[in-house]
C-alpha cells in the first residue's frame, strides 16, 4: 500500500502509460492481421495505378485484364494502347497494328528479328495473324521459366499447332520427339527447338535453322555431333505419305503384307487343327491315332 | 504284379539341353517384356498406353527397361551362337536337324491336306517343318530387331554411315518387325506349345528338357522310330508306365476346343480389319 501523494501519482502514471501501451499494441496487432487477410484488396487498392484507375471508369470489364503476377505487371494500360491517353479516343486506331509498335519500344532486338522472319513478314499475315501476342498471350504474359507462360518451351507447341494444324501436327506426332514429348518426356525436341522461335525462316532460306545446311547443327543441339547425314531425308512424313516418303511407304507395304501372311499362316493352322479336332470327336480315340499316324 | 508294358524308347527323353534351356528362358522373359515395354510406344494414341508408361514410372523409365531386355535378348542370341560352336561338333546325332530339306516341303504339303481333312498327318523327325520356320524366323527377328533397335538408340552414331531417310526405315522397320513377331510367338508358337489341346496347359519340355515317350511318337515318329532302333540294336528294354503329365490331359475337352476355336477367329478377323485397310492407304 502506497501512502504518500507522490507515490501514488507514480502508481496512476506508470498503470496509465502501461495499460495505454497494451491497448495500442493489441489494436496494432488486430489490425496487422486483418490487413494480412485483406492483402490483396489493400495492394489493389494501393497499387492500381491513377493512370489504370481513369481507364476503368468507363472499362470496368476491363478489370480482369489487370496483369497481377505478369512480367508487365508495373505498366499501365496505356503503356501498350498508348494511342487511347487521348480522350475522347479517336475512331481509326489499328489494335493490332499499335500493339506490335508498343512490344518493339523495349523488346527492339526481338522485333528485328521477328520482321525478317517468316511469321513477321507482312506478306504471310493471315485472318489469325501472326502477332507478337499469338504466341506470347496479351495480359497473361508470365516470365518463361513460368510452367504457366504460354511461350515456355514446354507449352509452345500449342501456339504454333493452333495455325498449323494438319501434315505437320500429324507428322510431329507419329515421329519419336512427338511420342516422347507427348507422353511425358520434355527433353525430346518441341516446335521451337528445331525451328527457332522469332527468327522462323523456310527450309529453302540459308540462314533457316532447317536448311540443308543447318539442320545437322540443328540437330547436334540435343544429339551431339552434327552429322551430315541428319539432313538427308523428310522430316514431319509419316509412312502412309507417298509422295514425301516413298521408300517409307514401301517398308511399310512390305511389313503388312509379312504381318498377313504369319497372321493368315498361324491363324490357319490352329483353326484348322482345332475344327478337325472337333469334327472327329465321333471316332474314338484309339483309332483316331491311328489313323492320324497313317497306320 | 501287373505285367508293365515293353518299350525301346525310355518313358521321358532329354530332347534339350541345360543350356538350350536357359537360352530360351532368356528369350522368352526378354522378348516378352520388350513386347511390354515398346507396344505402349508404337500405340502411344490408345487408351491403354499411358496406363502401362505409368507401371513404369513414364516414358523414360518404359524406354530404358525396353534397352536392357533389348540386351539381354542380344546375349540370349550370343549364348547361342556360342553354343552351337562348341556343341555341334561333340554331337553325334541331330546335327543339321535343324536345317530345312524338300522333305519340309512335302510335310508342309501334307499337313495342310490334313487339317483340311484330306489325308494322313506327315511324319515328322526331331523337328517339324514349323519348328524350323519358328527357328529361323527367331534369327531372322533378332537380327532385324536389334540392328535396326541399335540405330534408333544410337542415331548420332548411325548417322556417321546411314542417311536420315533411311533411319526413318529402319523405326517402321523396328516398329513393324515386332507386330510380326508378336504374332508368330502369341498365335504361332503359343498355339504348338500351350493352346493345342495336345498340350495344353503346356507342353513341359522348355522347363526341364524332357518330352514324354508318347508325345514323342505322336509329334516326332522318326526321330522316336530312330532311338528306338538304336535300342533295339543295343538289347536295351525299358519297362514302365507311361508317365502321367498335365500336358494333353484336356485334349478332349470340348469346352476347350471349342473356346480356343473362337478365340482364335476372333483374333484372326480382327487382325485382317485392323491391316488391311492398311494396305490402301494413300497419304
Amino acid at each position: 500500500m502506497i501512502k504518500s501523494g507522490v507515490g501514488k501519482s507514480f502508481v496512476y502514471l506508470f498503470t496509465g502509460l502501461f495499460v495505454t501501451t497494451f491497448i495500442i499494441i493489441n489494436l496494432a496487432g488486430l489490425f496487422f492481421l486483418l490487413t494480412l487477410f485483406t492483402q490483396v484488396a489493400f495492394a489493389d487498392a494501393a497499387e492500381i495505378s491513377q493512370v489504370n484507375k481513369n481507364c476503368l471508369t468507363c472499362h470496368q470489364d476491363q478489370k480482369k485484364y489487370l496483369v497481377k503476377g505478369g512480367v508487365h505487371e508495373k505498366l499501365n494500360c496505356t503503356s501498350c494502347h498508348m494511342s487511347y491517353i487521348q480522350f475522347p479516343h479517336s475512331k481509326d486506331i489499328n489494335i493490332a497494328q499499335e500493339i506490335q509498335k508498343s512490344c518493339q519500344m523495349c523488346h527492339a532486338q526481338t522485333a528485328k528479328e521477328y520482321t525478317v522472319s517468316v511469321h513477321g513478314d507482312e506478306k504471310n499475315q493471315n485472318e489469325k495473324g501472326t502477332t507478337c501476342w499469338s504466341c506470347h498471350g496479351s495480359h497473361d504474359i508470365y516470365k518463361i521459366e513460368n510452367p504457366e507462360a504460354k511461350h515456355n518451351r514446354l507449352n509452345s507447341n500449342e501456339s504454333c499447332i493452333s495455325c498449323h494444324d494438319g501434315r505437320v501436327v500429324e507428322g510431329y506426332n507419329w515421329s519419336f520427339h512427338g511420342v516422347a514429348f507427348n507422353n511425358g518426356y520434355k527433353e525430346a525436341a518441341t516446335c521451337i527447338d528445331c525451328h527457332g522461335s522469332h527468327s522462323i525462316l523456310p527450309e529453302d532460306n540459308p540462314a533457316s535453322m532447317v536448311s540443308i545446311d543447318n539442320r545437322p547443327e540443328t540437330c547436334a543441339q540435343c544429339h551431339k555431333t552434327a552429322r551430315p547425314n541428319f539432313a538427308k531425308g523428310s522430316e514431319h512424313a509419316t509412312p502412309f505419305d507417298k509422295t514425301n516418303a516413298l521408300p517409307l511407304y514401301i517398308t511399310l507395304q512390305i511389313f503388312i503384307i509379312l504381318i498377313l501372311f504369319d497372321a493368315v499362316k498361324d491363324s490357319s493352322i490352329a483353326i484348322f487343327d482345332l475344327m478337325r479336332k472337333i469334327n472327329s470327336r465321333k471316332v474314338n480315340t484309339k483309332e483316331k491315332h491311328s489313323r492320324d499316324l497313317g497306320q | 504284379m501287373t505285367a508293365k508294358n515293353r518299350y525301346y524308347v525310355p518313358a521321358w527323353v532329354q530332347r534339350f539341353d541345360d543350356h538350350q534351356r536357359w537360352q530360351h528362358l532368356l528369350l522368352a522373359i526378354s522378348v516378352l517384356m520388350l513386347i511390354i515395354t515398346g507396344f505402349p510406344i508404337k500405340f502411344a494414341y490408345t487408351w491403354w498406353a499411358p496406363h502401362v508408361m505409368s507401371l513404369f514410372g513414364g516414358f523414360k523409365n518404359m524406354l530404358t527397361v525396353h534397352k536392357m531386355f533389348g540386351v539381354v535378348m542380344i546375349f540370349s542370341g550370343i549364348y547361342h551362337l556360342t553354343w552351337l560352336f562348341i556343341k555341334i561338333p561333340s554331337l553325334k546325332r541331330a546335327k543339321w536337324a535343324i536345317i530345312p530339306s524338300l522333305k519340309d516341303v512335302r510335310d508342309a504339303y501334307y499337313h495342310a491336306r490334313y487339317l483340311l481333312g484330306f489325308g494322313k498327318m506327315p511324319k515328322y523327325d526331331r523337328y517339324a517343318y514349323l519348328e524350323k520356320f519358328e527357328y529361323f524366323a527367331v534369327v531372322w527377328g533378332v537380327i532385324i530387331m536389334s540392328a535396326t533397335g541399335f540405330v534408333l538408340w544410337f542415331p548420332e552414331l548411325a548417322a556417321i554411315y546411314l542417311p536420315r531417310w533411311v533411319i526413318s526405315i529402319f523405326r517402321v522397320v523396328h516398329s513393324f518387325e515386332a507386330l510380326v513377331c508378336l504374332i508368330a510367338v502369341v498365335i504361332g508358337h503359343f498355339y504348338s506349345v500351350h493352346f493345342n489341346p495336345d498340350v495344353f496347359p503346356s507342353s513341359p519340355v522348355w522347363i526341364d528338357g524332357k518330352i514324354s515317350r508318347e508325345h514323342l511318337k505322336h509329334e516326332h515318329p522318326l526321330e522316336y522310330d530312330e532311338i528306338a532302333a538304336e535300342n533295339i540294336a543295343r538289347g536295351i528294354v525299358f519297362e514302365d508306365e507311361e508317365p502321367v503329365q498335365l500336358a494333353g490331359r484336356f485334349k478332349d475337352s470340348i469346352v476347350l476346343q471349342s473356346v480356343l476355336l473362337i478365340a482364335y477367329i476372333g483374333i484372326f478377323a480382327w487382325i485382317l480389319v485392323s491391316f488391311v485397310p492398311m494396305l490402301f492407304v494413300f497419304g
